[in-house]
């Protein structure tokens, strides 16, 4: 079979594609979680602002296709222009991945610094790891107080399952507490294709007076 | 006061040049190129080039230029969204122009002049050049890179692109500079090709020393512990100078072969600890006090040890050729050794194969304060991993009350029938002609004296479900590890319970694919007995333990603790007591919800709504009824858990099953078995066929063993078949008797 020169560029990620499905499952250790991107959300609510940082973790074939979405030349590497330019395509993406509600009323989110991507020392298209950090910023609403509510809907990558972790954190002597957060890692593992939530309650809100 | 008078000025300063902008902002909008990844870069890794008042002012223009620009988005022809944007960038121009930060360079043809001077002093290992180009032309723009100073060899070569002519701000990142001065040289490289050089000195500042001795509660003396160190200057964590490495015991465990932890690099000495609100980072075993030189600037350290301390956060400054010592002694907020319960961690992975590993493990385990840390040398069908020295009571490693005690996960496989645990083995038990086989394995643990169980099972993964639908219903399996990570995962679990098979709960770790060792912990009731491992492993055979990731947990029925078995020939009153409690001041512990979980439902609840409540209770009484399974679980604020082993009702002639969802139950059984049974024909398919590739060795044993599986599975088939019909059908005519 002979395949052409102009052909040989396209064929390269298919067949990382084909070897990467096909590795032998037994030599990888705690491969089934793959199918997951982690969704690793901080929280910090404060007086004037509320911080949001959020890491997602792409695995193995999750990363794999990010990366072959990032390398444009198909040269099997990616360069920062490379990975400027998927940032890019994904801003809108990024700016309407989360909604945050505070008692039922909703907060506008903007982002707070530039999107980054670490890929833990392999820029190559392969299967592996790599983290998309996310900031965002609310001002806090004048209503916030004590008891008041805040969720937040995460509809990023959300057809592909996610585990989760939420933190919150208060800053400026507020305290905030994580009530609840949305995982897939269970027995029915079923995406979603719909906002997961994380929830999180003010408890204390001192009076500056 | 002058201070203050400053800031004032400044302040005036930078509104009147900001209105200035304003106006310059309606006729020339177009946007000052790449502003928002340098101001965005000079508050995130370089606060320390601006004093308390430049930072907050930039971090706040910083939030409204993004307020603007996305206002401009939603409406491009929003003449005041762009005014405003513009008026924010010029303000932010002018705060730079303040900053006695800036490295001023003005080129000409052919030459270059700095103001105010050719050198400048970095705080500490990572730093950064903030320059003011100024050429001919009226252009702005905005750089950032990075410089790796540990890259140049004998010349540093420092190059700055220039884009456009006029002013351009570039904001070069330098990470490792070595120490005094770096004779560097700046190459600037003009939009026309060419490159005019300044010799340029880049000088770190002296160091300064920090000495630090942490404490036991208990005794007073220095303890190990995990500690968090950050430099404030860039926020990255410095590894403390004494810190444990770990990384050739680990096996160097990286990300790319763990896929699901959300910190990577989990391999080596710097613990990923998932843990809820502020804990959340990355921590170093520190065994001992130690004494290391630091960069100047303020330093935030945290220091944790286990779930029963009350974790330490304390910020200081460590002044250029000074000396600061502290001395901390994280409070015990509850000592559960007290009341007969010591901590345990039943899935830990690492090498010892010397004194010194043991000594470095040991440290790390008494850090996170567990007491029993069983440590698994792990195989697949082709090798084996973090080798031990022996197994046995000889090859425990004992350190006043803190055990190291070997034990196993294996077999282990991945598409077909999950991970298999062996604590408290006297030998490793491993032979790949019966790989498939795990009753085989759980015969020689129980021979052996220990005990055999599932690695898991709170998230089902590897398939696991299939090999517990042929075992737990043997008699083979007493324990299932429930929780791991984050995730308490109880529905296999409550499968095999409604079943009436009695099974212990652990939790495990994981690491190094976990977090850390003891971020969710089995605790096991020794009683009034002195605490030795063989106590241990004796209760926790009994069953007599709760896992948990914060609160505490304290659940009886009449006199009966979890795993007990309470047996009854008639109906009468049991009286429930549970209590959950937790200090809020440890992140997590102060509970927030109590349940009461009978046949795997709630029966009785209580909720707080107070954090800073540290103790819900549950006392009443329920009817015993036909039999049944209970429970206590406790959920703790920021996500956190604890669930109790089962206390068993038993009526005579009796099962403490969920009588009437048994058919239900044992069709999901009967589920996994078909899926065993799926696999194995699709292996002899594949082997008969030729089609099993010559390094498919696993399926191929696979295919030798499939015949033995089958029997396995009809075995079980029968085992549920007999329960369904003969078990229930008998039991259904003294339920309705009674």
């Amino acid at each position: 079979m002979n395949i052409s020169k102009k052909r040989l560029p396209l064929l390269i990620p298919i067949i990382i594609l084909f070897f990467s499905l096909n590795i032998n499952s037994v030599i990888l250790a705690h491969e089934v979680l793959k199918k997951y991107i982690h969704h690793n959300i901080v929280m910090y609510v404060g007086r004037n602002n509320i911080d949001i940082e959020l890491s997602l973790e792409f695995y193995e074939k999750n990363s794999l296709m990010e990366r072959q979405r990032m390398d444009v030349n198909q040269d099997g590497k990616i360069t920062k222009n490379e990975i400027d330019k998927y940032l890019a395509s994904l801003s809108k993406q990024f700016e309407n991945g989360l909604n945050l509600t505070i008692d039922n009323r909703k907060v506008e989110l903007f982002t707070l610094y530039d999107p980054k991507i670490e890929f833990l020392k392999n820029n190559l298209v392969t299967p592996t790891t790599h983290i998309i950090r996310l900031t965002y910023f609310a001002r806090t609403p004048k209503s916030f107080a004590a008891k008041s509510k805040l969720v937040l809907e995460d509809y990023l990558w959300s057809s592909i399952p996610l585990i989760s972790r939420f933190n919150v954190i208060g800053k400026d002597s507020i305290h905030v507490v994580a009530a609840e957060s949305d995982s897939d890692l269970g027995l029915s593992s079923e995406s979603k294709k719909k906002g997961r939530l994380f929830i999180a309650t003010c408890t204390a809100f001192p009076n500056t007076q | 006061m002058k201070a203050n008078r400053f800031s004032v000025l400044i302040l005036l300063l930078t509104t009147i040049v900001g209105c200035i902008g304003c106006e310059r902002g309606i006729t020339n909008k177009q946007l000052v190129p790449g502003i928002m990844e340098l101001t965005g870069t000079l508050i995130q890794r370089h606060p320390y080039l601006f004093n308390s008042e430049e930072l907050s002012d930039l971090d706040e223009l910083n939030r409204q230029l993004r307020e603007a620009v996305a206002q401009g988005k939603k409406d491009t022809t929003n003449s005041l969204a762009i005014e405003r944007q513009a008026n924010i960038e010029n303000r932010i121009i002018a705060l730079l122009e303040q900053s006695d930060s800036v490295i001023r360079v003005t080129l000409t043809e052919d030459e270059v002049s700095v103001m105010p001077d050719s050198s400048i002093t970095v705080p500490g290992e990572s730093g950064a050049l903030l320059l003011r180009i100024e050429s001919k032309g009226d252009q702005k723009n905005c750089i950032t890179s990075e410089y790796n100073m540990a890259n140049g060899d004998r010349y540093q070569l420092i190059n700055v692109n220039l884009e456009s002519d006029g002013v351009t701000w570039a904001l070069i990142n330098l990470v490792r500079i070595p120490p005094d001065e770096n004779k560097t040289i700046l190459l600037f490289n003009t939009k026309n090709g060419k490159t005019i050089k300044l010799p340029f000195a880049i000088i770190r500042q002296k160091l300064g020393r920090l000495k630090v001795s942490i404490l036991s509660d208990d005794t007073g003396q220095p303890a190990p512990a995990m500690v968090r160190l950050i430099w404030k200057t860039n926020g990255q964590d410095q590894m403390p100078s004494n810190a444990i490495e770990l990384g050739e015991q680990l096996e160097h465990i990286k990300s790319d072969t763990t896929k699901y932890i959300p910190l990577a690099d989990n391999g080596d000495g710097r613990r990923p600890a998932f843990l809820p609100g502020r804990l959340l980072g990355h921590y170093w075993t520190v065994p001992a006090p130690f004494d290391m030189a630091l960069s100047p600037g303020e330093w935030e350290i945290t220091i944790r040890r286990g779930v029963e301390h009350i974790p330490i956060f304390d910020t200081f400054t460590v002044e250029s050729g000074q000396t600061v010592e502290k001395t901390y002694q994280p409070k015990r907020w509850v000592d559960m050794r007290k009341y007969g319960w010591y901590s345990g961690d039943t899935h830990v992975h690492c090498r010892i194969l010397s004194d010194m590993d043991a000594k470095r493990l040991m440290a790390y385990v008494q850090a996170e304060d567990i007491h029993v840390a069983n440590i698994l040398m792990m195989g697949n069908f082709r090798r084996t991993y973090f080798e031990q020295r022996g197994f046995g009571k000889e090859y425990r490693v004992i350190d006043g009350d803190y055990i190291l005690a070997p034990g196993q996960e294996e077999p282990r496989t991945f598409a077909t029938l999950g991970h298999f645990i062996g604590l408290n083995l006297t030998d490793f038990v491993r032979n790949t002609d019966y790989y498939f086989l795990y009753d085989i394995f759980a015969d020689i643990i129980h021979e052996q004296g220990g005990l055999a169980g599932y690695a898991h099972a709170n998230s089902g993964a590897f398939r696991v479900a299939r090999d517990m639908s042929m075992n737990i219903p043997k008699g083979k399996i007493d324990f299932l590890e429930i929780f791991q990570g984050m995730y308490l995962g109880t529905n296999l679990y409550f499968d095999y319970l409604n079943l009436g098979f009695k099974l212990t709960a652990t939790a495990g770790s994981d690491i190094p694919w976990g977090h850390t060792i003891g971020d969710v912990r089995v605790y096991a009731f020794t009683g009034d007995q002195p605490f030795t491992a063989d106590a241990w492993f004796e209760a926790f055979e009994k069953g007599r333990t709760f896992v948990t990731n914060g609160p505490m947990l304290e659940f009886y029925v009449d006199d009966a603790l979890p795993g007990d078995e309470i047996e009854l020939t008639d109906n009468r009153k049991l009286h429930v007591k549970a209590r959950a409690w937790g200090s809020p001041e440890r992140i997590g512990a102060a509970p927030k919800k109590l349940e009461i979980i009978r046949h795997g439902e709630v029966i009785r609840s209580i909720n707080s709504s107070d954090p800073n409540q540290e103790e819900l209770a549950l006392d009443f009484e329920i009817d015993s009824e036909f039999g049944f399974w209970i429970t206590a679980r406790a959920e703790g604020y920021e996500g956190t858990h604890a669930l109790s082993s089962p206390i068993y009702v038993v009526r005579k002639g009796l099962r403490f099953w969920k009588f009437d969802e048994i058919d239900e139950i044992i069709d999901r059984t009967n589920l996994a078995l078909d899926q065993v049974e799926q696999f194995v024909e699709e292996t002899r398919k594949r082997s008969a066929e030729n089609k099993l590739l010559a390094d498919d060795l696993e399926y191929k044993q696979l295919d030798v063993l499939s015949a033995e599986l089958l029997k396995r599975v009809d075995t079980a088939r029968e085992i549920y078949r007999k329960l369904k019909e003969e078990t229930a059908e008998k039991e259904k005519q003294i339920r309705n008797q009674r």
